[in-house]
């Protein structure tokens, strides 16, 4: 199975080396989409050999994923893995999904383990998994994981719309639209301070579940 | 004896008579469309007919159970006003939706021309 990982990443210029490094002793090709960083990001990225796409300007998490999973199609890639560039995500479980995907799973989720969570972060997690299956239906899934794969041929029939955090539950929304098959498959994530500074807060929150409400009206 | 024009209806008239007359202007430039100056004019119509004729409103709030005529106005406006945020914010986002699209087309073409250097 030919796969790309993809690592949306704004402004990770001190954290995506470690991530890169990790990956790199993977076999999979890397794609680092920078949504328009202002730091060195995606000099950083292409002085490790992966290749880069970047945005013109900064237009959001969403966007990046788009711009990575239009190039994994365009590719011929038979399936995306997505990670984040902060260092929370461990490359080494990225056989999880490969064993998800060989036993026929279009969408894989990685579940991140509850108990290792600061509180705040298990209350957004439950509220977007409720939020998520609540306005599109489908079952309660972590939907704001940022660590997922997703087969190619699933993603053509995807119609994605979103540019911000949105995404995460926009990708389960289409998936349970076109009927496609979700596992979740259980990751650890790593909760540093930077990693904390960088994830959704209580207003980037609202305003996610705000844009999911229009979604759904749309 | 004749009951004399409230201030209050002259002004409200006078802002329709305006109305009437840019949304003519627009059709004249053919700006606008005949359906949707036939719908503003009507809209017109009705409400200079609730100005002049407010017993018409109460009469006809009272049976929708609301009380006053102003007070179906203001709810009959809240609804509007909420329809019509909906309306730019579903705008709003289709329009991120198409910026979204072109800088991905953008950064996926530099890549591609990048690539064949």
């Amino acid at each position: 199975m030919k796969i790309l990982v993809v690592v949306p990443a704004y402004n990770e210029a001190n954290a995506i080396t470690s991530v890169l490094v990790a990956l790199r002793s993977n076999k999979y090709d890397i794609l680092v989409v920078d949504d328009g960083s202002s730091d060195a990001t995606g000099d950083v990225a292409r002085a490790h050999g992966v290749s880069v796409v970047r945005h013109l300007f900064n237009r959001g998490l969403g966007a990046a994923l788009r711009t990575g999973f239009a190039y994994a199609v365009d590719h011929d890639y038979d399936a995306v893995i997505t990670l984040d560039a902060d260092g929370q995500h461990s490359p080494v479980e990225i056989s999880r999904f490969c064993a998800a995907l060989d036993r026929g799973a279009d969408v894989v989720i990685g579940q991140r383990e509850r108990s290792a969570m600061p509180l705040i972060r298990q209350i957004y997690t439950a509220c977007g998994a409720l939020v998520t299956s609540g306005l599109f239906g489908g079952p309660l899934i972590d939907s704001q994981s940022g660590f997922r794969a997703l087969r190619c041929s699933v993603l053509k029939k995807f119609n994605l719309t979103t540019s911000r955090m949105e995404i995460s539950s926009e990708i389960l929304a289409e998936a349970h639209r076109v009927g496609a098959s979700v596992e979740q498959v259980p990751i650890s994530v790593k909760y540093t301070q930077y990693s904390m500074s960088k994830g959704q807060g209580f207003f980037e929150g609202m305003r996610t579940m705000w844009r999911l409400l229009l979604k759904s009206f749309s | 004896m004749s009951q004399q024009p409230l201030l209050m209806q002259i002004i409200l008239s006078a802002i329709a008579l305006l109305g009437f007359e840019r949304v003519l202007n627009r059709l004249r430039a053919r700006q606008l469309g005949i359906g949707i100056v036939v719908v503003w004019i009507f809209g017109g119509i009705i409400f200079l007919l609730f100005v002049w004729q407010p017993n018409l409103a109460t009469s006809l709030s009272q049976k929708l159970g609301i009380g006053r005529g102003v007070d179906a106005a203001v709810y009959v406006s809240v609804a509007v006003l909420f329809y019509a945020i909906l309306r730019i914010f579903l705008r709003l986002e289709r329009q991120e939706n198409h910026i979204t699209t072109l800088v991905s087309e953008i950064a996926l073409l530099r890549n591609e021309r990048e690539s064949k250097k």
